[in-house]
C-alpha cells in the first residue's frame, strides 16, 4: 500500500483507528519540513525549533481524534507549533529581539553598521509582527488561519502584516543604501 | 524601493531552507510509541508468520491465496471482485493455459503486496437454497459467476482500479466489487486463528 497517496484525512484515520507507524511516518514526512521551518523563524535556535517540532507533534497526535477537519491539517499543526514557541519562550526566558521601529532610524551610525539579510532582518522584528509576517508571507496560511492560531482579530493579522513589512523593507533598504 | 508602500511584499528570495535534523522523527516516535499514540512495527512482526508463497494452492489453474503475511500486512478494508463470465464461452486448451499464466501473475503481485486474501474459481454446477434451479439470472440472464477474489484496498475507488487490471477484465469479462462488511478489526494472530479454525 502506497501511503503517498493516501490524503491527510485517510493517513490520519489510520493513525488514530490502528496506531499506524506508517500513516504517522508519511504524515511526519509531509508536513514536518514546514513546521520545522516556521519553528526556526519563531524561535531563537535550532535546539528550541526541535522541541518545538517534537512537541507540536505529540500534541497534535493525542488530539488527532478530536480534529474536526474545519481547516487544513497543516494550519492545525502549526497552530501547535507556534503554542508550543511561545511556551519556550516564557519558560526559557528566551530573549526576543527588540522591535526593530525602536533599531531603525535612531542611531544612523548604528545603521550603517548593520550587515543585514532577510533571515537576520526577519527575526529582528518584534515577535507578534515576525508570527503574522512568517505564518502569512512565507509559510502562505491565511489572515482567518492566522487569526486562530495567535487568538488576534483577523484586522489586526493585517495590521501586524503591513507594519512587519515596512519594517522589513526598512531594514533591508537601509541595507541597500548603504551599499550604494 | 519606496519605504511607505506597506502592501508590497518583501522580496524572500534569499530565505533559506530550514530542514529538520533526520534524528527528530525518531525522537518523535519514540514518544508516541512509549505514550501508546503509535504502534511500532517491530512489534506487529512479533505476531507475524511467514507462509511460503511459492507453494501457493493452484485451485483449477487460479493461483490462490496461500495468503502470505508480511511485516506490511495492512487491515485494509475488504472487497470481494466476483467475476462474472459466459459459460457458453469457449477456449481451446492453448488458449486457456495462457490466461492462467496470467491469472498467476496477477495474483502474484498483488501478494507481494499484501493485497490479496483469497482467489477462488468457481465450477459451473450450481446449487441453491431455496432451489432455483440452474442459479440466479444474471445480467442478460447469460452470466454466471465463474470466480471471486478478495482483496484489500485502502479505498473502493483502489479495489476498483484493482478490478480493472485483473485479466478477467481485460479479456472481457465483468467483475463487479463489493465491500465486505463484517467487522476486520482484528490483529494478524486473530484473524489468523479464525481463518485457520
Amino acid at each position: 500500500m502506497n501511503l503517498q497517496a493516501l490524503d491527510d484525512r485517510a493517513l490520519v484515520e489510520r493513525l488514530v483507528a490502528r496506531r499506524d507507524e506508517r500513516a504517522f511516518a508519511e504524515l511526519y514526512r509531509r508536513h514536518s519540513p514546514a513546521l520545522f521551518a516556521t519553528a526556526m523563524r519563531l524561535s531563537t535556535n535550532a535546539a528550541d525549533a526541535e522541541d518545538a517540532v517534537h512537541d507540536a507533534w505529540v500534541r497534535a497526535v493525542e488530539r488527532l481524534a478530536l480534529f474536526e477537519w474545519r481547516g487544513s491539517l497543516r494550519s492545525w499543526l502549526t497552530g501547535f507549533v507556534v503554542n508550543v514557541v511561545h511556551e519556550i519562550r516564557r519558560v526559557r526566558g528566551r530573549e526576543a529581539p527588540g522591535d526593530v521601529s525602536e533599531m531603525v532610524g535612531d542611531s544612523p551610525e548604528l545603521d550603517e553598521l548593520l550587515s543585514i539579510d532577510i533571515e537576520v532582518a526577519i527575526n529582528r522584528l518584534a515577535p507578534r509582527y515576525r508570527e503574522v509576517f512568517v505564518l502569512h508571507d512565507i509559510d502562505g496560511f491565511a489572515h482567518h488561519e492566522i487569526a486562530l492560531m495567535l487568538s488576534i482579530d483577523i484586522g489586526t493579522s493585517k495590521s501586524q502584516l503591513s507594519r512587519a513589512r515596512g519594517h522589513l523593507r526598512r531594514m533591508l533598504g537601509q541595507r541597500v543604501s548603504t551599499e550604494s | 524601493m519606496k519605504p511607505d508602500d506597506f502592501d508590497e511584499q518583501v522580496d524572500l528570495s534569499h530565505l533559506r531552507r530550514h530542514a529538520p535534523p533526520t534524528e527528530l522523527q525518531q525522537r518523535v516516535l519514540r514518544t508516541l510509541a512509549a505514550r501508546g499514540l503509535v504502534r511500532r512495527r517491530t512489534t506487529w512482526l512479533k505476531h507475524l508468520t511467514t507462509l511460503a508463497a511459492a507453494a501457493a494452492l493452484l485451485v483449477i489453474g487460479f493461483a490462490v491465496g496461500s495468503r502470505r503475511s508480511n511485516a506490511d500486512v495492512d487491515l485494509d478494508p475488504r472487497y470481494a471482485l466476483l467475476l462474472y463470465d459466459d459459460p457458453l464461452s469457449t477456449t481451446d486448451p492453448a488458449a486457456r493455459d495462457s490466461i492462467v499464466a496470467e491469472y498467476r501473475r496477477w495474483s502474484a503481485s498483488l501478494r507481494e503486496r499484501g493485497q490479496l486474501v483469497l482467489g477462488e474459481e468457481l465450477g459451473r454446477e450450481v446449487a441453491s437454497v431455496p432451489d432455483f434451479g440452474t442459479g440466479f439470472s444474471e445480467e442478460r440472464g447469460r452470466y454466471q459467476l465463474g470466480g471471486l477474489f478478495i482483496i484489500r484496498a485502502a479505498t473502493l475507488a483502489d479495489a476498483v482500479n484493482l478490478a480493472r487490471e485483473t485479466p478477467h477484465a481485460r479479456l472481457g469479462g465483468v467483475v463487479t466489487v463489493r465491500p465486505i462488511t463484517t467487522s476486520d478489526a482484528t490483529t494478524p494472530t486473530e484473524e489468523r486463528e479464525r481463518t485457520s479454525s
